[in-house]
Protein backbone atom coordinates (compact mmCIF):
# COMPACT_ATOMS: atom_id res chain seq x y z
CA UNK A 1 0.00 0.00 0.00
CA UNK A 2 1.10 3.52 -0.45
CA UNK A 3 2.29 5.95 2.13
CA UNK A 4 -0.42 8.53 0.58
CA UNK A 5 -2.99 5.56 1.04
CA UNK A 6 -1.59 4.97 4.37
CA UNK A 7 -2.51 8.11 5.55
CA UNK A 8 -6.28 8.14 3.98
CA UNK A 9 -7.00 4.67 5.94
CA UNK A 10 -5.39 6.31 9.37
CA UNK A 11 -7.31 9.57 9.16
CA UNK A 12 -10.78 7.46 8.35
CA UNK A 13 -9.80 5.00 11.12
CA UNK A 14 -8.83 8.24 13.64
CA UNK A 15 -11.87 10.15 12.39
CA UNK A 16 -14.51 7.24 12.31
CA UNK A 17 -13.39 6.06 15.85
CA UNK A 18 -16.06 6.43 18.70
CA UNK A 19 -19.39 7.28 17.35
CA UNK A 20 -21.76 9.30 18.95
CA UNK A 21 -25.10 7.48 20.84
CA UNK A 22 -27.69 7.14 18.32
CA UNK A 23 -30.95 6.27 20.34
CA UNK A 24 -33.89 5.66 19.02
CA UNK A 25 -33.18 4.99 15.74
CA UNK A 26 -34.95 1.81 14.84
CA UNK A 27 -37.94 3.69 16.43
CA UNK A 28 -37.50 7.04 14.03
CA UNK A 29 -37.05 4.81 10.69
CA UNK A 30 -39.85 2.62 11.70
CA UNK A 31 -42.22 6.09 11.90
CA UNK A 32 -40.81 7.12 9.10
CA UNK A 33 -41.13 4.08 7.13
CA UNK A 34 -45.42 4.09 8.26
CA UNK A 35 -45.12 7.73 7.18
CA UNK A 36 -43.91 6.92 3.80
CA UNK A 37 -46.64 4.34 3.34
CA UNK A 38 -49.08 6.50 4.24
CA UNK A 39 -48.35 8.87 1.88
CA UNK A 40 -48.02 6.35 -0.63
CA UNK A 41 -51.27 5.35 -0.11
CA UNK A 42 -52.91 8.86 -0.59
CA UNK A 43 -51.04 9.08 -3.62
CA UNK A 44 -52.14 5.97 -5.03
CA UNK A 45 -55.77 6.63 -4.72
CA UNK A 46 -55.32 10.47 -5.75
CA UNK A 47 -53.17 8.69 -8.95
CA UNK A 48 -55.44 5.71 -9.61
CA UNK A 49 -57.26 6.80 -13.15
CA UNK A 50 -54.06 8.36 -14.11
CA UNK A 51 -52.02 5.15 -13.54
CA UNK A 52 -54.74 3.36 -15.79
CA UNK A 53 -54.09 5.30 -18.18
CA UNK A 54 -50.27 5.53 -17.93
CA UNK A 55 -49.29 2.17 -17.81
CA UNK A 56 -51.96 1.25 -20.84
CA UNK A 57 -48.71 2.94 -22.61
CA UNK A 58 -45.87 1.20 -20.62
CA UNK A 59 -44.80 3.99 -18.86
CA UNK A 60 -43.52 4.52 -15.40
CA UNK A 61 -44.75 7.40 -14.44
CA UNK A 62 -44.87 8.59 -10.72
CA UNK A 63 -44.21 12.35 -10.48
CA UNK A 64 -42.87 14.86 -12.39
CA UNK A 65 -40.72 17.95 -11.44
CA UNK A 66 -40.18 21.49 -13.41
CA UNK A 67 -37.96 20.39 -16.28
CA UNK A 68 -34.10 21.46 -15.92
CA UNK A 69 -33.13 23.68 -18.09
CA UNK A 70 -30.64 24.14 -20.56
CA UNK A 71 -27.95 27.05 -20.15
CA UNK A 72 -28.00 27.09 -24.01
CA UNK A 73 -32.06 27.75 -24.98
CA UNK A 74 -31.49 28.81 -28.51
CA UNK A 75 -32.35 25.80 -29.97
CA UNK A 76 -35.25 24.55 -27.98
CA UNK A 77 -38.45 25.07 -25.91
CA UNK A 78 -38.51 26.54 -22.38
CA UNK A 79 -41.04 25.51 -19.65
CA UNK A 80 -42.08 23.42 -16.94
CA UNK A 81 -41.68 19.20 -18.02
CA UNK A 82 -43.83 18.01 -19.98
CA UNK A 83 -45.24 14.69 -18.83
CA UNK A 84 -43.66 11.07 -20.62
CA UNK A 85 -46.45 9.29 -21.22
CA UNK A 86 -43.91 6.29 -22.43
CA UNK A 87 -39.98 5.70 -21.53
CA UNK A 88 -37.86 6.12 -24.61
CA UNK A 89 -35.75 3.00 -23.30
CA UNK A 90 -36.71 -0.01 -20.78
CA UNK A 91 -34.98 0.70 -17.12
CA UNK A 92 -35.22 -1.38 -14.25
CA UNK A 93 -36.57 -0.53 -10.85
CA UNK A 94 -36.70 -2.86 -7.28
CA UNK A 95 -36.30 -5.54 -9.39
CA UNK A 96 -39.19 -4.75 -12.41
CA UNK A 97 -38.16 -3.68 -16.02
CA UNK A 98 -40.27 -0.96 -17.11
CA UNK A 99 -40.45 -1.84 -21.15
CA UNK A 100 -41.18 0.87 -23.38
CA UNK A 101 -44.06 -1.05 -25.43
CA UNK A 102 -45.14 -4.22 -23.65
CA UNK A 103 -45.95 -2.83 -20.12
CA UNK A 104 -44.04 -3.89 -16.66
CA UNK A 105 -42.05 -7.65 -16.11
CA UNK A 106 -40.83 -8.39 -12.91
CA UNK A 107 -38.00 -10.63 -12.85
CA UNK A 108 -38.29 -13.73 -11.36
CA UNK A 109 -35.99 -14.70 -8.46
CA UNK A 110 -32.77 -15.23 -9.23
CA UNK A 111 -31.12 -15.70 -6.07
CA UNK A 112 -29.00 -13.75 -3.58
CA UNK A 113 -27.27 -10.36 -4.58
CA UNK A 114 -28.59 -7.38 -6.24
CA UNK A 115 -29.46 -6.37 -9.85
CA UNK A 116 -26.26 -5.10 -11.58
CA UNK A 117 -27.00 -4.36 -15.00
CA UNK A 118 -29.59 -5.48 -17.79
CA UNK A 119 -29.21 -5.99 -21.15
CA UNK A 120 -32.20 -6.63 -23.71
CA UNK A 121 -31.79 -9.28 -26.52
CA UNK A 122 -34.34 -10.74 -28.95
CA UNK A 123 -35.66 -13.32 -26.52
CA UNK A 124 -35.72 -12.04 -23.40
CA UNK A 125 -32.59 -10.53 -21.19
CA UNK A 126 -29.43 -10.84 -19.72
CA UNK A 127 -29.07 -10.13 -16.01
CA UNK A 128 -25.86 -9.56 -14.14
CA UNK A 129 -26.26 -10.09 -10.61
CA UNK A 130 -23.49 -9.28 -8.00
CA UNK A 131 -23.44 -10.44 -4.44
CA UNK A 132 -20.97 -8.28 -2.29
CA UNK A 133 -19.04 -9.05 0.89
CA UNK A 134 -16.10 -11.48 2.06
CA UNK A 135 -17.51 -14.21 -0.86
CA UNK A 136 -18.01 -11.94 -3.19
CA UNK A 137 -19.05 -13.01 -6.80
CA UNK A 138 -21.27 -12.26 -9.86
CA UNK A 139 -23.45 -13.92 -12.35
CA UNK A 140 -24.99 -13.58 -15.33
CA UNK A 141 -28.67 -15.22 -15.77
CA UNK A 142 -30.84 -15.32 -19.12
CA UNK A 143 -34.65 -14.74 -18.34
CA UNK A 144 -36.03 -15.87 -21.64
CA UNK A 145 -39.78 -13.91 -22.28
CA UNK A 146 -40.21 -14.92 -25.82
CA UNK A 147 -42.11 -18.20 -24.93
CA UNK A 148 -44.27 -18.51 -21.28
CA UNK A 149 -43.98 -21.91 -21.16
CA UNK A 150 -40.00 -22.33 -21.32
CA UNK A 151 -39.23 -18.55 -19.62
CA UNK A 152 -37.50 -20.16 -16.67
CA UNK A 153 -34.09 -18.31 -16.09
CA UNK A 154 -30.63 -20.09 -15.97
CA UNK A 155 -27.68 -19.24 -14.76
CA UNK A 156 -25.20 -18.62 -18.08
CA UNK A 157 -21.96 -17.74 -15.95
CA UNK A 158 -20.71 -16.94 -13.24
CA UNK A 159 -17.27 -15.74 -11.24
CA UNK A 160 -15.81 -12.40 -9.92
CA UNK A 161 -16.99 -9.99 -12.90
CA UNK A 162 -19.44 -10.62 -16.01
CA UNK A 163 -19.36 -8.56 -18.98
CA UNK A 164 -21.63 -8.25 -21.69
CA UNK A 165 -21.02 -6.04 -25.05
CA UNK A 166 -22.51 -5.31 -28.70
CA UNK A 167 -20.43 -7.33 -30.97
CA UNK A 168 -18.13 -6.08 -33.13
CA UNK A 169 -17.06 -6.79 -37.03
CA UNK A 170 -14.02 -8.74 -35.98
CA UNK A 171 -16.03 -10.61 -32.97
CA UNK A 172 -19.41 -10.95 -34.41
CA UNK A 173 -22.29 -11.79 -32.04
CA UNK A 174 -22.96 -10.23 -28.20
CA UNK A 175 -20.14 -11.44 -26.47
CA UNK A 176 -20.17 -12.72 -22.86
CA UNK A 177 -16.72 -12.33 -20.83
CA UNK A 178 -15.94 -13.07 -17.47
CA UNK A 179 -13.06 -13.84 -14.83
CA UNK A 180 -13.02 -16.65 -12.20
CA UNK A 181 -10.34 -18.90 -11.04
CA UNK A 182 -9.59 -20.26 -14.32
CA UNK A 183 -8.90 -17.13 -15.85
CA UNK A 184 -10.77 -14.57 -18.50
CA UNK A 185 -13.03 -16.05 -20.85
CA UNK A 186 -14.75 -14.56 -23.88
CA UNK A 187 -17.69 -16.29 -25.96
CA UNK A 188 -20.56 -15.76 -27.92
CA UNK A 189 -24.50 -15.67 -26.34
CA UNK A 190 -26.49 -18.04 -28.75
CA UNK A 191 -29.45 -20.20 -27.98
CA UNK A 192 -29.60 -19.45 -24.02
CA UNK A 193 -26.07 -19.83 -23.55
CA UNK A 194 -22.16 -18.87 -24.31
CA UNK A 195 -20.14 -20.83 -27.06
CA UNK A 196 -16.61 -20.23 -28.62
CA UNK A 197 -15.54 -19.57 -25.64
CA UNK A 198 -11.92 -18.71 -25.34
CA UNK A 199 -9.91 -18.54 -22.40
CA UNK A 200 -6.54 -16.89 -21.38
CA UNK A 201 -4.72 -15.91 -18.33
CA UNK A 202 -3.95 -12.38 -16.99
CA UNK A 203 -1.10 -11.55 -14.77
CA UNK A 204 -1.60 -10.25 -12.03
CA UNK A 205 1.86 -8.55 -12.04
CA UNK A 206 2.86 -7.09 -15.38
CA UNK A 207 4.91 -4.14 -15.00
CA UNK A 208 8.30 -4.33 -16.22
CA UNK A 209 9.34 -5.89 -12.34
CA UNK A 210 7.98 -2.75 -10.61
CA UNK A 211 6.50 -4.02 -7.36
CA UNK A 212 2.80 -3.49 -8.76
CA UNK A 213 0.33 -4.94 -9.25
CA UNK A 214 -3.78 -5.44 -10.47
CA UNK A 215 -5.94 -7.61 -10.90
CA UNK A 216 -8.40 -6.83 -14.21
CA UNK A 217 -11.80 -7.72 -15.20
CA UNK A 218 -13.26 -7.69 -18.59
CA UNK A 219 -15.01 -4.04 -19.21
CA UNK A 220 -16.17 -4.07 -23.14
CA UNK A 221 -15.38 -5.40 -26.57
CA UNK A 222 -13.45 -2.80 -29.34
CA UNK A 223 -12.63 -4.81 -32.35
CA UNK A 224 -11.18 -7.67 -32.13
CA UNK A 225 -9.71 -7.25 -28.89
CA UNK A 226 -11.56 -6.87 -25.01
CA UNK A 227 -10.51 -4.54 -23.42
CA UNK A 228 -9.14 -5.63 -19.57
CA UNK A 229 -9.44 -2.87 -16.58
CA UNK A 230 -8.69 -2.72 -13.04
CA UNK A 231 -6.75 -0.98 -10.09
CA UNK A 232 -3.55 -1.10 -9.12
CA UNK A 233 -2.58 -1.73 -5.54
CA UNK A 234 -0.44 0.71 -4.10
CA UNK A 235 -1.14 3.79 -6.17
CA UNK A 236 -4.83 3.38 -6.96
CA UNK A 237 -4.11 4.28 -10.51
CA UNK A 238 -5.83 2.35 -13.47
CA UNK A 239 -5.00 -0.42 -15.18
CA UNK A 240 -6.43 -0.86 -18.88
CA UNK A 241 -5.42 -3.95 -20.94
CA UNK A 242 -6.45 -5.25 -23.90
CA UNK A 243 -6.38 -9.24 -25.16
CA UNK A 244 -7.15 -10.54 -28.65
CA UNK A 245 -8.63 -13.74 -28.09
CA UNK A 246 -8.86 -14.54 -31.79
CA UNK A 247 -4.88 -14.25 -32.46
CA UNK A 248 -4.05 -15.09 -28.78
CA UNK A 249 -1.98 -11.78 -27.66
CA UNK A 250 -2.25 -9.65 -24.77
CA UNK A 251 -1.10 -6.41 -24.48
CA UNK A 252 -0.63 -4.83 -21.56
CA UNK A 253 -1.59 -0.71 -21.99
CA UNK A 254 0.76 0.16 -19.72
CA UNK A 255 3.76 -0.18 -22.32
CA UNK A 256 1.91 0.09 -25.52
CA UNK A 257 1.03 3.75 -26.00
CA UNK A 258 0.33 7.06 -24.45
CA UNK A 259 -3.01 5.99 -22.02
CA UNK A 260 -4.24 7.00 -18.88
CA UNK A 261 -8.13 5.57 -18.98
CA UNK A 262 -11.27 4.34 -20.75
CA UNK A 263 -14.16 7.05 -21.37
CA UNK A 264 -16.70 5.18 -24.15
CA UNK A 265 -16.42 2.53 -27.14
CA UNK A 266 -17.08 4.59 -30.70
CA UNK A 267 -21.04 3.17 -31.60
CA UNK A 268 -18.85 1.31 -34.73
CA UNK A 269 -17.21 -0.44 -32.04
CA UNK A 270 -13.74 -0.35 -33.43
CA UNK A 271 -12.09 2.33 -31.45
CA UNK A 272 -11.30 3.56 -27.68
CA UNK A 273 -12.30 6.98 -26.62
CA UNK A 274 -9.60 7.56 -23.55
CA UNK A 275 -7.36 9.76 -22.16
CA UNK A 276 -3.78 10.38 -21.79
CA UNK A 277 -1.24 12.58 -20.30
CA UNK A 278 0.86 14.34 -22.87
CA UNK A 279 4.19 14.21 -21.06
CA UNK A 280 5.27 12.85 -17.97
CA UNK A 281 3.88 13.70 -14.47
CA UNK A 282 1.44 16.45 -16.80
CA UNK A 283 -1.99 17.22 -14.69
CA UNK A 284 -3.60 18.28 -17.93
CA UNK A 285 -4.94 15.73 -19.70
CA UNK A 286 -5.97 15.05 -23.41
CA UNK A 287 -8.40 13.35 -25.09
CA UNK A 288 -7.42 10.28 -27.47
CA UNK A 289 -9.57 7.86 -30.04
CA UNK A 290 -7.99 5.16 -30.16
CA UNK A 291 -7.54 1.70 -32.56
CA UNK A 292 -7.00 -1.12 -30.23
CA UNK A 293 -4.43 -2.70 -32.26
CA UNK A 294 -1.60 -0.95 -31.31
CA UNK A 295 -3.17 1.89 -29.35
CA UNK A 296 -2.49 4.08 -32.64
CA UNK A 297 -4.33 7.41 -31.74
CA UNK A 298 -6.82 8.03 -34.88
CA UNK A 299 -7.66 11.56 -33.04
CA UNK A 300 -6.23 13.63 -30.46
CA UNK A 301 -7.07 16.92 -28.77
CA UNK A 302 -4.77 18.38 -26.24
CA UNK A 303 -5.94 19.73 -23.59
CA UNK A 304 -8.95 17.91 -23.51
CA UNK A 305 -11.94 20.02 -23.73
CA UNK A 306 -13.88 18.49 -20.47
CA UNK A 307 -12.05 16.86 -17.17
CA UNK A 308 -14.26 14.48 -17.52
CA UNK A 309 -15.32 12.66 -13.74
CA UNK A 310 -18.01 10.82 -14.61
CA UNK A 311 -18.86 9.05 -18.01
CA UNK A 312 -19.38 9.72 -21.98
CA UNK A 313 -22.15 8.19 -23.27
CA UNK A 314 -22.24 8.55 -27.43
CA UNK A 315 -24.92 8.05 -29.25
CA UNK A 316 -25.91 5.30 -31.39
CA UNK A 317 -25.73 7.17 -34.46
CA UNK A 318 -21.98 8.66 -33.38
CA UNK A 319 -23.33 12.30 -34.07
CA UNK A 320 -23.31 13.28 -30.05
CA UNK A 321 -21.51 13.01 -27.04
CA UNK A 322 -23.55 13.09 -23.52
CA UNK A 323 -21.19 13.67 -20.94
CA UNK A 324 -22.15 13.20 -17.39
CA UNK A 325 -20.01 14.59 -14.16
CA UNK A 326 -20.73 14.86 -10.49
CA UNK A 327 -22.30 18.67 -10.86
CA UNK A 328 -23.73 18.73 -14.70
CA UNK A 329 -24.66 17.07 -17.90
CA UNK A 330 -23.38 18.18 -21.32
CA UNK A 331 -24.08 17.75 -24.82
CA UNK A 332 -21.59 17.65 -27.29
CA UNK A 333 -21.78 17.43 -30.93
CA UNK A 334 -18.98 14.59 -32.01
CA UNK A 335 -17.72 15.88 -35.14
CA UNK A 336 -16.99 19.12 -33.58
CA UNK A 337 -15.05 17.67 -30.58
CA UNK A 338 -12.16 17.12 -32.18
CA UNK A 339 -11.89 20.64 -33.34
CA UNK A 340 -12.48 21.91 -29.89
CA UNK A 341 -15.65 22.93 -30.07
CA UNK A 342 -17.75 23.56 -26.47
CA UNK A 343 -21.00 21.69 -25.50
CA UNK A 344 -24.37 22.75 -27.57
CA UNK A 345 -25.86 21.94 -24.45
CA UNK A 346 -24.84 22.34 -20.32
CA UNK A 347 -27.43 21.17 -18.05
CA UNK A 348 -26.24 22.01 -14.39
CA UNK A 349 -27.51 19.12 -12.13
CA UNK A 350 -26.16 17.20 -9.30
CA UNK A 351 -27.02 13.48 -8.99
CA UNK A 352 -27.29 12.08 -12.48
CA UNK A 353 -25.64 9.11 -12.14
CA UNK A 354 -26.13 7.07 -15.58
CA UNK A 355 -27.96 6.99 -18.70
CA UNK A 356 -28.01 5.36 -21.96
CA UNK A 357 -29.87 6.36 -25.78
CA UNK A 358 -32.56 5.53 -27.17
CA UNK A 359 -31.92 6.32 -30.37
CA UNK A 360 -29.78 9.42 -32.30
CA UNK A 361 -32.18 11.81 -30.38
CA UNK A 362 -33.16 10.42 -27.13
CA UNK A 363 -31.07 9.91 -23.87
CA UNK A 364 -32.22 8.84 -20.39
CA UNK A 365 -30.28 9.44 -17.25
CA UNK A 366 -30.71 8.23 -14.32
CA UNK A 367 -30.32 9.42 -10.63
CA UNK A 368 -30.54 7.21 -7.16
CA UNK A 369 -34.43 8.76 -7.49
CA UNK A 370 -35.47 9.68 -10.56
CA UNK A 371 -34.46 9.55 -14.51
CA UNK A 372 -34.69 11.87 -16.96
CA UNK A 373 -35.47 12.63 -20.92
CA UNK A 374 -32.59 14.06 -22.78
CA UNK A 375 -33.50 15.16 -26.08
CA UNK A 376 -31.26 16.04 -28.44
CA UNK A 377 -33.60 19.48 -29.90
CA UNK A 378 -34.88 20.58 -26.75
CA UNK A 379 -33.13 22.24 -24.08
CA UNK A 380 -35.33 20.98 -20.97
CA UNK A 381 -34.62 17.90 -19.32
CA UNK A 382 -37.35 16.61 -18.37
CA UNK A 383 -37.65 14.76 -15.08
CA UNK A 384 -39.88 11.45 -13.83
CA UNK A 385 -39.25 10.94 -9.77
CA UNK A 386 -39.16 7.67 -8.19
CA UNK A 387 -40.29 8.41 -4.89
CA UNK A 388 -40.86 5.11 -4.10
CA UNK A 389 -37.93 3.55 -5.52
CA UNK A 390 -35.62 1.87 -2.96
CA UNK A 391 -32.44 1.17 -5.17
CA UNK A 392 -31.41 3.52 -8.21
CA UNK A 393 -32.89 2.87 -11.59
CA UNK A 394 -31.01 0.79 -14.24
CA UNK A 395 -31.26 1.59 -17.96
CA UNK A 396 -31.37 -2.10 -20.27
CA UNK A 397 -28.98 -1.98 -23.02
CA UNK A 398 -31.14 -2.87 -25.71
CA UNK A 399 -28.47 -5.47 -27.55
CA UNK A 400 -31.51 -6.33 -30.21
CA UNK B 1 -47.87 -11.11 14.64
CA UNK B 2 -45.69 -10.87 11.39
CA UNK B 3 -45.56 -7.13 11.63
CA UNK B 4 -44.55 -7.50 15.18
CA UNK B 5 -41.93 -9.97 14.13
CA UNK B 6 -40.32 -7.97 11.29
CA UNK B 7 -40.26 -5.11 13.73
CA UNK B 8 -38.54 -7.00 16.34
CA UNK B 9 -36.03 -8.43 13.69
CA UNK B 10 -35.64 -4.70 12.11
CA UNK B 11 -35.05 -3.44 15.88
CA UNK B 12 -32.34 -6.08 16.24
CA UNK B 13 -30.29 -5.13 13.02
CA UNK B 14 -30.25 -1.66 13.52
CA UNK B 15 -28.52 -2.45 17.45
CA UNK B 16 -25.98 -4.70 15.63
CA UNK B 17 -25.15 -2.35 12.64
CA UNK B 18 -26.22 0.67 13.00
CA UNK B 19 -22.96 1.95 15.01
CA UNK B 20 -20.79 0.51 11.90
CA UNK B 21 -23.12 2.67 9.67
CA UNK B 22 -22.83 5.47 10.93
CA UNK B 23 -19.10 5.48 11.21
CA UNK B 24 -19.37 4.94 7.16
CA UNK B 25 -21.88 7.42 6.53
CA UNK B 26 -19.78 9.98 8.91
CA UNK B 27 -16.74 10.09 6.59
CA UNK B 28 -18.70 10.29 3.81
CA UNK B 29 -20.81 13.71 4.76
CA UNK B 30 -18.48 14.95 7.58
CA UNK B 31 -20.05 15.29 10.43
CA UNK B 32 -22.14 13.24 13.22
CA UNK B 33 -25.46 14.93 12.82
CA UNK B 34 -25.22 14.40 9.05
CA UNK B 35 -24.34 11.00 9.05
CA UNK B 36 -27.21 10.28 11.58
CA UNK B 37 -29.55 11.76 9.34
CA UNK B 38 -28.32 9.75 6.17
CA UNK B 39 -28.31 6.70 8.25
CA UNK B 40 -32.21 7.23 8.84
CA UNK B 41 -32.66 7.74 5.26
CA UNK B 42 -31.08 4.79 4.78
CA UNK B 43 -32.88 2.50 7.86
CA UNK B 44 -36.43 3.80 6.68
CA UNK B 45 -36.00 2.47 3.35
CA UNK B 46 -34.21 -0.77 4.68
CA UNK B 47 -37.36 -1.44 6.74
CA UNK B 48 -40.02 -0.69 3.75
CA UNK B 49 -37.49 -3.45 1.66
CA UNK B 50 -37.40 -5.57 4.81
CA UNK B 51 -39.77 -8.66 3.96
CA UNK B 52 -38.60 -9.03 0.26
CA UNK B 53 -34.89 -8.87 1.13
CA UNK B 54 -34.78 -11.51 3.78
CA UNK B 55 -31.70 -12.97 4.89
CA UNK B 56 -29.54 -11.06 7.07
CA UNK B 57 -26.83 -10.83 4.84
CA UNK B 58 -28.79 -9.47 1.94
CA UNK B 59 -30.42 -7.02 4.49
CA UNK B 60 -26.75 -5.83 5.43
CA UNK B 61 -25.91 -5.16 2.00
CA UNK B 62 -28.79 -3.33 1.05
CA UNK B 63 -28.88 -1.07 3.79
CA UNK B 64 -24.95 -0.65 3.27
CA UNK B 65 -26.13 0.46 -0.43
CA UNK B 66 -28.76 2.61 0.06
CA UNK B 67 -26.69 4.68 2.91
CA UNK B 68 -23.56 5.03 -0.04
CA UNK B 69 -26.21 6.25 -2.58
CA UNK B 70 -28.17 8.68 -0.14
CA UNK B 71 -24.78 10.05 1.35
CA UNK B 72 -23.35 10.28 -1.81
CA UNK B 73 -26.99 12.60 -3.24
CA UNK B 74 -26.92 14.32 0.15
CA UNK B 75 -23.71 15.05 0.27
CA UNK B 76 -23.21 16.60 -3.38
CA UNK B 77 -26.44 18.90 -2.47
CA UNK B 78 -25.16 20.49 0.82
CA UNK B 79 -21.69 20.28 0.49
CA UNK B 80 -20.78 21.10 -2.97
CA UNK B 81 -18.77 24.38 -3.29
CA UNK B 82 -17.34 23.72 0.11
CA UNK B 83 -13.62 24.85 0.48
CA UNK B 84 -10.94 23.83 2.78
CA UNK B 85 -10.05 26.40 5.31
CA UNK B 86 -6.50 28.03 4.40
CA UNK B 87 -4.77 27.25 7.60
CA UNK B 88 -5.19 24.48 10.15
CA UNK B 89 -6.99 24.71 13.14
CA UNK B 90 -4.95 25.38 16.56
CA UNK B 91 -3.39 21.99 18.01
CA UNK B 92 -5.61 20.76 20.71
CA UNK B 93 -5.70 17.53 20.76
CA UNK B 94 -3.29 14.75 22.86
CA UNK B 95 -1.38 13.61 19.33
CA UNK B 96 1.48 16.15 19.37
CA UNK B 97 2.44 14.54 15.90
CA UNK B 98 3.33 14.80 12.50
CA UNK B 99 0.56 12.14 11.83
CA UNK B 100 -2.11 14.64 14.08
CA UNK B 101 -1.50 17.38 11.14
CA UNK B 102 -1.65 14.64 8.49
CA UNK B 103 -4.55 13.85 9.61
CA UNK B 104 -6.40 17.18 9.93
CA UNK B 105 -5.05 18.36 6.62
CA UNK B 106 -6.32 15.18 5.07
CA UNK B 107 -9.76 15.08 6.83
CA UNK B 108 -10.07 18.72 5.88
CA UNK B 109 -8.87 18.14 1.64
CA UNK B 110 -10.92 14.61 1.26
CA UNK B 111 -14.17 16.70 2.54
CA UNK B 112 -13.34 18.91 -0.95
CA UNK B 113 -13.32 16.12 -3.40
CA UNK B 114 -16.18 15.50 -5.38
CA UNK B 115 -19.19 13.47 -3.59
CA UNK B 116 -18.16 10.19 -5.73
CA UNK B 117 -14.57 10.55 -4.89
CA UNK B 118 -14.86 10.29 -1.41
CA UNK B 119 -17.51 7.82 -1.98
CA UNK B 120 -15.00 5.53 -3.25
CA UNK B 121 -12.27 6.65 -1.09
CA UNK B 122 -14.23 5.94 1.70
CA UNK B 123 -15.67 1.97 0.24
CA UNK B 124 -12.09 1.38 -0.66
CA UNK B 125 -9.95 2.27 2.32
CA UNK B 126 -12.07 2.30 5.14
CA UNK B 127 -14.38 -0.36 4.39
CA UNK B 128 -11.95 -2.45 2.25
CA UNK B 129 -14.18 -3.11 -0.23
CA UNK B 130 -12.19 -4.42 -3.92
CA UNK B 131 -12.62 -2.43 -6.56
CA UNK B 132 -15.68 -4.71 -8.24
CA UNK B 133 -17.42 -4.11 -4.79
CA UNK B 134 -16.91 -0.79 -4.89
CA UNK B 135 -18.53 -0.51 -7.91
CA UNK B 136 -21.54 -2.31 -7.47
CA UNK B 137 -21.92 -0.65 -4.06
CA UNK B 138 -22.22 2.81 -5.97
CA UNK B 139 -23.83 1.34 -8.86
CA UNK B 140 -21.09 2.30 -11.31
CA UNK B 141 -18.48 -0.01 -13.64
CA UNK B 142 -15.26 -0.48 -12.74
CA UNK B 143 -13.56 1.89 -14.75
CA UNK B 144 -15.43 4.38 -13.17
CA UNK B 145 -14.07 3.47 -9.43
CA UNK B 146 -10.15 3.14 -11.10
CA UNK B 147 -10.65 6.31 -12.76
CA UNK B 148 -12.17 8.43 -9.51
CA UNK B 149 -9.59 6.35 -6.97
CA UNK B 150 -7.38 7.65 -9.39
CA UNK B 151 -8.76 11.26 -8.97
CA UNK B 152 -9.10 11.72 -5.72
CA UNK B 153 -5.41 10.46 -4.71
CA UNK B 154 -3.97 12.46 -7.02
CA UNK B 155 -5.80 15.79 -5.96
CA UNK B 156 -4.91 14.76 -2.06
CA UNK B 157 -1.60 14.58 -3.25
CA UNK B 158 -1.61 17.93 -5.01
CA UNK B 159 -2.88 19.44 -2.15
CA UNK B 160 -1.00 18.11 0.79
CA UNK B 161 1.87 19.42 -1.19
CA UNK B 162 0.64 22.63 -2.16
CA UNK B 163 0.24 22.70 1.80
CA UNK B 164 3.60 22.30 2.48
CA UNK B 165 2.73 18.27 3.81
CA UNK B 166 4.49 15.16 3.00
CA UNK B 167 2.56 12.36 4.99
CA UNK B 168 4.94 9.87 2.92
CA UNK B 169 8.19 12.16 3.94
CA UNK B 170 7.33 11.49 7.42
CA UNK B 171 5.79 8.62 7.75
CA UNK B 172 8.22 6.21 5.54
CA UNK B 173 10.79 6.76 2.72
CA UNK B 174 9.01 6.81 -0.38
CA UNK B 175 10.80 4.05 -2.69
CA UNK B 176 12.18 5.24 -5.49
CA UNK B 177 9.70 2.70 -8.01
CA UNK B 178 6.62 4.28 -6.58
CA UNK B 179 7.30 7.50 -7.60
CA UNK B 180 8.45 6.08 -11.09
CA UNK B 181 5.36 4.09 -11.46
CA UNK B 182 3.08 6.72 -10.42
CA UNK B 183 4.36 9.87 -12.46
CA UNK B 184 4.98 7.53 -15.80
CA UNK B 185 4.23 4.10 -16.60
CA UNK B 186 0.28 4.52 -16.36
CA UNK B 187 0.60 6.85 -18.76
CA UNK B 188 2.88 5.50 -20.98
CA UNK B 189 4.79 8.51 -21.50
CA UNK B 190 8.20 7.61 -19.68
Amino acid sequence: MGLLEETIRDTFAHRAGVPPATDGLADRAIAGAQRVRRRRSVVASAAAVLSVALLAFGALTVATRPGHQASDTAAGPTGAATLESTLPVEIVVDGTVYQSVDGRLRLPDLGAGSVQQVWRMATGYLVAMYVSGAQASASLWYVPTSDPLTNTPSMIENGEAVMVAAGTPQRPGIQVAWRDDAGVHVGVFIGGTVADTVTTQVPDVDLSGVDWSARLYPTTVVGGAVVLAGTATGSGLGVSDVWFPARGDYVSTAVAAPFSAMLAVTPDGEHIIGTYHPTKGDKASCLGEYDPDGFALVNQLCPSLFSLDGKLLPSPDGRWWLVIDPTQVRLYDAQRVWQGAGPVRTWPMAGVENGGWADGGTALLTTPDSVLVMRTDSAVLNEITLPDATTPPIVVADLR
Amino acid sequence: MAHESVDADFRQFVALRSAALLRTAYLMVGDWSSAEDVLQTALTKTYLAWKRLGEIEAVDAYARKVLVTTATSWWRRRWHGERPAETLPEHGGVDPSDAWVDREAMWRFVGTLPARQRAVLVLRFYEDLTETETARVLGINVGTVKSQSARALATLRQRLGASGIEPAARVRPRPAADTHVQEGVRDGSA
